[in-house]
């Protein structure tokens, strides 16, 4: 019999049908695709390929190896320059050791973050994700990749709320034109679900969020920080105001929507109807959802966000609020289900709990660990990641919905060990 | 069972206790209720004053240092054992790493040292240059304004008393500050309370023990007791103690730092003493770039994994040596294989390091001017780079650092300065003629302690303790900072340290045969 093709392996994959079908039937194709991939990486990845060789882990090893061979996430952070449109030349030479296949361009030192990567998007997708310290994460998509990522986030969310959503129309609290992973990807998949897309802001770059979220250095970043402060603050203002008015649209139209926002812009907006006594109970069968992560005001807890959810838009969580639990290297995002608020791990991403010790945990019942996963999506770099993640993972799956697979619990940053080591917690300060 | 907690013998039966699994290891903890640590703080407070009015602590104290130190020499004794076989599973460092650094620094720890650090000779002239401790194989100098020096030798002159001290214990050396400040305050007429580090709770415990068995009487002034931050007995025990040191993390002097501030509010003349994060660096001047120095500087880094506030985060090396900066650096990752046989990194800190790895290989593989060292099975890296000279990247831990190249070790003090704050020792492979004006250089950029390249993990008695004079912060304060330079003579420390590790080299191959 003659081997199915990488692609059309994954495409066999990528189906949300594939939510209900047994885990025990997928897992050994999806291991056989992985080693696929992770003989792919050892060829044409620089960096993983000296990874294999540390841990002595050949171009023909089993999948119980592949562990040892997984990168960290700060991988994506650990290139050579502080400005990459500076030293266009040295950042590239970093990306061609991570990707799989090698970029032959030549671009000129650049003014801004956003018009290099402007420029390079002619030859490859970069987007990024910002921590707290203004370092980004940078994860080179290629066109297939960029083609399975969102084709992996548009059948899971198909599947999670169902296929009613594909004639809803799609309000984005998002800008249009970015590079920031978490606002690209909602749009795109948008696009492919419906088609009738809204979205709020024009375009954010990257100069901002980096602005935004690097410490200051001096007087002059300092200053340039507060006054992006103020404008950003405007802009969330002005955020706010066109949600109201795109809501209320489709409130007066009786219009089914999907309004999908970070959960501070989404409780900014409830904080503010419910300030001003009013109440916009989306039609039907409208969901919100937010992803990025639970970064509230102190003392607000997730249970106060929904509470006012439904109280501000008539959003009963989990049946209307879902929640996607992701990451920028990460080509699937874990949705929340509607019937129970669980997230779900799709069948094309084989997830992994570590110990203390970085060794697997078993796959059975409830485990908590570091978070890692095989994502054999990733066909421009190596896919195989450990995050900074602290997840609990029910293998025994979702208690209240039919689909298949493990379901996350629980999500919290792995800390830092207090008292240990001196110099770490100093690490901690310095933003590593 | 092991014991976390010790109590004087007229206390023992007195208080409820709980057993806990640290580590695969059954701990008996105390379990201790509103009252019960005023009840401890009374008692010790009036074990000290009978103590005082009959015997001199302070005398005793010195004599029974002597006695803990032979015991703890001792291999065949019962509590070292015990400790040997224990401290590896709980703190993830090989039991010869802790009989190497730990053992090898608490039993320096003795009657004459202590006798020093009680009445320190320290004239004018310590304020001018390096100075000599007599007695002691260290050289300090105190830097600070004219004010700061008048206010110390007044403080001096009339030490304050002190009854009861309150230390909490760091778990990155274990053994090494539970024993140090129990015989401090003691030494100071003081008694002691020791809150050990919640992952290696037993050390302290044994200790304690171990001087019950020499002086009973001065055991009576030493409580063991452990409690998560925030229960109702931490209020009760700061009720009643004068001073509170805390060795640790950020976040625990952070902490402690907000109690004795309120705690001060309310009226409570409570002293901190605070010993909070720092970073160390290794200097290598051209006349020692040498392959024995460079296993002097890898033993250096494996010393507790790197997790000691002296632990080097980077390595300079000055140009223009019999081995250029970057065979040094592949010199150090060669001696890193070796030692790392006879000091095998545990598991849990291979998954430590395995992250900072990866970063320097990404690093490597990116630039022509970094080159990246990986040490056997993953025990670390070593990365030479040349691309970023001029900044100092404190980030590495668990066995992995970057060497740099300088132009004259000098210019290290220029480099380190942006983290003056933070700075406290420099480990040195520096010749006798040149230590001073480095020593001053470095002194400018926050660099308190001075210790040879071979001995960073293992400091020395009558060095300063990040710029304060042992004890004597515990009396009373000064802004005066005491830098220390831990030889008399650099040449001959850096020969001795030479002839140390050849020992130990020899370990290794009598090990691997």
């Amino acid at each position: 019999m003659q081997q199915l093709t990488l692609t059309s392996s994954l495409n066999y994959l990528l189906k949300k049908e594939n939510l209900w079908r047994p885990r025990e039937k997928f897992e050994p194709f999806l291991e056989e695709i992985i080693l696929r991939m992770h003989r792919f990486y050892y060829e044409r990845s620089a960096i993983y390929r000296r990874v294999c060789e540390i841990e002595n882990v050949s171009e023909r090893a089993k999948i119980d190896d592949l562990f040892k061979v997984m990168l960290v996430d700060k991988i994506f952070k650990s290139y050579p320059t502080e400005y990459p449109e500076k030293e266009p030349e040295k950042f590239l030479s970093w990306l061609n050791k991570i990707m799989t296949k090698p970029l032959k361009v030549r671009i000129e030192p650049q003014k801004s973050l956003q018009s290099f990567l402007d420029k390079l998007s002619g030859y490859i997708w970069l987007s990024y994700s910002s921590g707290t310290t203004g370092r980004f994460s940078f994860i080179p998509r290629d066109e297939k990749t960029v083609e399975y990522c969102i084709k992996s986030y548009s059948e899971a969310a198909v599947a999670i709320s169902g296929d009613y959503v594909r004639k809803m129309h799609f309000i984005l609290a998002l800008p249009k034109k970015t590079h920031l992973f978490i606002s690209w990807i909602p749009k795109e998949v948008a696009e492919r679900i419906s088609g009738k897309v809204t979205i709020l802001l024009n375009q954010v770059s990257a100069d901002i969020v980096r602005a935004r979220t690097k410490p200051p250095t001096c007087f002059s970043e300092k200053m340039k920080a507060s006054l992006i402060g103020v404008l950003g603050n405007i802009m969330k203002s002005q955020l706010i105001k066109k949600l109201y008015r795109e809501v209320k649209k489709a409130v007066e139209k009786g219009e089914e929507v999907i309004v999908f926002g970070s959960m501070p812009v989404m409780y900014a907006f409830c904080k503010k109807l419910l300030e001003r006594g009013e109440r916009l109970e989306l039609p039907g069968r409208s969901i919100v959802v937010t992803g990025g992560g639970f970064k509230l005001e102190k003392g607000v807890s997730l249970e106060d966000f929904r509470r006012m959810l439904n109280e501000a838009l008539g959003i009963p969580a989990p049946e209307r609020h879902v929640d996607g639990y992701g990451m920028c290297e990460c080509n699937a995002l874990f949705y929340s289900c509607v019937e129970g608020g669980e997230k779900h791990i799709p069948p094309w991403i084989k997830p992994v709990l570590l110990d203390e010790e970085l060794n697997p945990l078993p796959e059975h019942g409830r485990q908590t660990g570091r978070f890692a996963f095989f994502d054999p999506l990733a066909q421009s770099y190596p896919g195989f990641i450990i995050t900074g993640d602290k997840v609990t993972i029910n293998w025994n799956g979702c208690s209240k919905c039919s689909r298949e697979g493990p379901v996350i619990e629980s999500i919290e940053r792995v800390k830092s060990e207090e008292g240990r080591g001196c110099a770490l917690v100093l690490g901690k300060v310095l933003g590593e | 069972m092991l014991k976390g907690y010790f109590l004087p013998k007229e206390l023992q039966d007195s208080f409820d206790t709980i057993i806990r699994e640290v580590s695969g290891f059954e701990i008996e903890y105390l379990k201790l209720k509103e009252g019960d640590a005023e009840k401890i703080s009374k008692f010790l407070k009036e074990e000290r004053r009978k103590a005082l009015s009959e015997v001199g602590i302070s005398e005793k104290t010195m004599r029974t240092a002597d006695k803990l130190a032979e015991l703890w020499s001792n291999s065949n004794y019962t509590k070292r054992k015990i400790a040997l076989e224990v401290l590896p599973e709980l703190t993830g460092y090989p039991s010869k790493m802790i009989e190497v650094l730990s053992f090898s620094t608490l039993i320096k720890v003795r009657g004459n040292y202590l006798k020093v650090l009680k009445s320190p000779s320290v004239g004018k002239e310590v304020f001018k240059k390096f100075t000599e401790i007599p007695g002691l194989n260290v050289r300090i100098k105190g830097y600070g304004s004219f004010f700061e020096k008048i206010k110390f030798a007044k403080s001096l002159s009339s030490l304050p008393e002190v009854e009861l001290i309150l230390h909490i214990c760091p778990g990155n050396i274990p053994g090494l500050v539970e024993s140090y400040v129990m015989l401090l305050s003691l030494l100071l007429n003081a008694a002691a309370i020791i809150k050990p580090p919640t992952r290696q709770p037993v050390f302290a415990a044994l200790f304690a023990e171990s001087l019950s068995e020499v002086d009973g009487d001065l055991a009576n002034l030493v409580a063991v007791v452990n409690w998560s931050r925030g229960d109702v007995i931490e209020n009760e025990f700061y009720s009643h103690i004068d001073v509170v040191n805390v060795v640790g993390g950020e976040e625990a002097v952070r902490s402690v730092k907000e109690k004795v501030e309120e705690f001060r509010q309310k009226g409570r003349n409570i002293r901190g003493c605070y010993h909070g994060a720092k970073f160390g660096i290794e200097i290598v001047a051209k006349e020692y770039a040498l392959p024995e120095v460079a296993e002097l500087v890898a033993f250096d880094i494996i010393g507790y994994e790197q997790e000691m506030c002296s632990s080097p985060r980077e390595v300079r090396v000055e140009e223009g040596g019999k081995l250029s900066p970057r065979e040094f650096a592949e010199k150090i990752a060669e001696a890193m294989n070796w030692l790392s046989r006879i000091f095998p990194q545990s598991e849990k800190y291979r998954a430590k390091a395995k992250p900072m790895i990866l970063k320097l290989i990404a690093e490597g593989e990116a630039s022509d001017k970094i080159e990246v060292f990986v040490v056997n099975k993953g025990q670390g890296a070593v990365a030479y780079d040349e691309e970023k000279i001029g900044i100092f990247e404190p980030i590495y831990s668990y066995r992995v650092i970057k060497v740099k190249p300088v132009k004259n070790i000098l210019d290290v003090s220029k480099i380190i300065k942006p983290y003056k704050e933070f700075m406290q020792t420099a480990g040195v492979a520096v010749p006798e003629a040149r230590i001073i004006e480095l020593a001053e250089a470095l002194a400018q950029s926050g660099i308190v302690n001075i210790r040879v390249a071979g001995s960073v993990p293992i400091p020395e008695p009558g060095e300063s303790w990040d710029g304060k004079l042992p004890g004597l912060e515990f009396l009373f304060d000064s802004n005066i900072q005491w830098v220390t330079v831990a030889s008399k003579n650099l040449d001959e420390s850096i020969k001795q340290n030479i002839e140390f590790l050849a020992e130990l080299k020899k370990l290794n191959f009598s090990s691997s045969n």
